[in-house]
């Protein structure tokens, strides 16, 4: 596991990873699905299943997004004591935003647990596919510029999956203008991240899609090829 | 600026709760020339119920459309023609082109650069605000010449003809430029918030999403460069998904949102009479 942990960026990755990556690429029209990012060795293979999500209708599009707030609010909370380890300073945008937005990532997987509860007989896949589950980043995580490229695709991640996951619902949900209203956050964060990344680094890179990337409107990613993405970062319960 | 473009719900308020005022109301607009733009005020004023469940139709039943998801288009499409011609405005200031408010967008941002004072930004809150302002100009046109796409062939808005106007000039230096350009977009960000649950398609939803959360980018990159918390905050007005707590939900958690008859009336002062 270690070993696969200090794999380098840019390494092949795995061949189901891959196909995910085919697919993220031709839905988006060349922009991959965390592409950029250190690989971590499949903690779940084969990925998770949308199929698999326990429930129907809203219950399981809530699931799904509780997945993906779980593994962002359990991510942040990584990146806060890193970024504290690495001896960034608490005046560093970079740290003070990620402990900001730590608890803001946890706000919102604990509204979905608590909305999940409430229509679902009280389990969320939290009790189900993912019980027990952690979650795993490897070497994303290893510096306070790698974090900061993670936390982008990440949170990119986020805004696309969204996107992505309003079909699923039923139509005329009152649970939609909250998806929105999270996701509207996911983009927030994620335009900000990328211009502290602009200034910490010289880089140049857009805050949002430009006229000329998909007419300046977001992209939409599909759940399975955001499941595809994603999954190599958890790690199952083993009870 | 910011708390002024929120003000008028007490007009709103009035209107919605005496006849006398809201036939006073019309007589008035109308005599003005502002037809659609009154007339759909009014339309707000018959909904307005602040609850984040299913809804009912579109409250502004007066903008174009034969469809309950066209008159939601045609309300975006209005506010993105507002939106992209300040922008436009903006940025030709920004750039000291000749006659800013009439002169068209270039087909080239690269055409663009500062000659304007940064207004006391930094050198990297500068040259990173500029381009975020040019490059937000180019979406927004965009957004605007897609919405016209999807809409063609069915009854639509079309751009005011004496056009919009920041009202008071705007100082010519980026940070006051960026800082008159900020409540378009954050209210632009509630506006579509507030709308989505009126589609009746998510396909419709999915695509009124996508432009919104640009919204909500480009509101968090503006505020980063002006020294403000990336949001979302709430502003005077604001309607609230889940009352704010403190624990489990602060003001940053969830975007807020504006019903529709709200930000018509706001973006009144923005329309040239």
């Amino acid at each position: 596991m270690q070993e696969s942990l200090n794999q380098t960026q840019g390494e092949t990755p795995s061949p189901s990873h891959n196909t995910a990556l085919i697919t993220g690429a031709a839905l988006l029209g060349g922009a991959a699905l965390l592409a950029a990012t250190p690989k971590v060795a499949l903690a779940v293979s084969p990925p998770l299943q949308f199929s698999a999500i326990p429930g129907t209708g809203d219950v399981k599009v809530l699931n799904y997004a509780l997945a993906l707030e779980a593994l962002e609010a359990d991510l942040y909370a990584q990146c806060v004591t890193k970024l504290a380890n690495l001896g960034v300073s608490s005046s560093d945008p970079l740290r003070k935003y990620v402990t900001e937005f730590a608890k803001v990532e946890a706000q919102h997987r604990d509204f979905l647990i608590s909305a999940i509860k409430a229509a679902n007989n009280g389990t969320t896949i939290l009790d189900g596919p993912l019980a027990g589950a952690t979650f795993n980043f490897g070497a994303n995580l290893d510096t306070a510029a790698s974090i900061l490229d993670f936390l982008i695709d990440v949170e990119a991640t986020g805004v696309k999956a969204y996107i992505g996951a309003i079909p699923s619902f039923t139509p005329g949900s009152a649970y939609l203008p909250t998806a929105a209203a999270i996701q509207g956050t996911e983009a927030r964060h994620t335009a900000a991240l990328i211009v502290v990344k602009n200034r910490k680094t010289g880089s140049t890179l857009p805050p949002a899609p430009l006229y000329t990337d998909n007419g300046g409107r977001d992209s939409l990613l599909i759940p399975q090829d955001v499941l595809d993405g994603v999954s190599q970062y958890i790690v199952l319960g083993t009870g | 600026m910011k708390s002024q473009s929120l003000e008028e719900p007490n007009l709103l308020q009035e209107l919605r709760d005496n006849p006398t005022s809201r036939r006073a109301f019309l007589k008035t607009m109308g005599a003005a020339g502002l037809g659609l733009a009154a007339i759909s005020l009014l339309d707000g004023c018959g909904g307005g119920n602040s609850n984040n469940g299913s809804t009912g139709p579109f409250p502004l039943q007066s903008l174009p459309g034969n469809t309950n998801d066209q008159k939601i288009l045609n309300y975006a499409l209005t506010l993105e023609f507002l939106e992209a011609d300040l922008y436009r405005q903006a940025l030709n200031i920004a750039a000291g082109v000749a006659n800013p408010s009439t002169t068209a967008l270039s087909s080239n941002p690269s055409d663009y650069t500062l000659k304007i004072s940064a207004g006391g930004l930094d050198a990297f809150n500068t040259a990173a605000g500029f381009a975020y302002l040019r490059d937000f100009a180019f979406v927004e046109d965009a957004h605007a010449k897609f919405l016209q796409t999807a809409l063609s062939g069915a009854p639509s808005v079309t751009r005011n003809a004496k056009g919009y106007t920041f009202g008071s000039a705007v100082a010519p230096n980026l940070k006051a430029i960026l800082t008159a350009i900020l409540p378009l977009e954050e209210t632009g960000v509630r506006a579509y918030l507030g709308a989505g649950k009126y589609f009746q398609s998510l396909a419709n939803l999915q695509t009124a999403v996508s432009i919104y959360s640009t919204e909500a980018r480009h509101s968090s990159a503006i505020n980063y460069i002006l020294g403000i918390d990336p949001g979302p905050y709430t502003k005077p007005g604001d309607k609230l998904l889940y009352p704010i707590d403190g624990t489990k939900v602060s003001a940053n958690t969830f975007e807020h949102y504006l019903e529709p008859g709200t930000v018509v009336s706001a973006i009144q002062k923005f329309i040239v009479k």
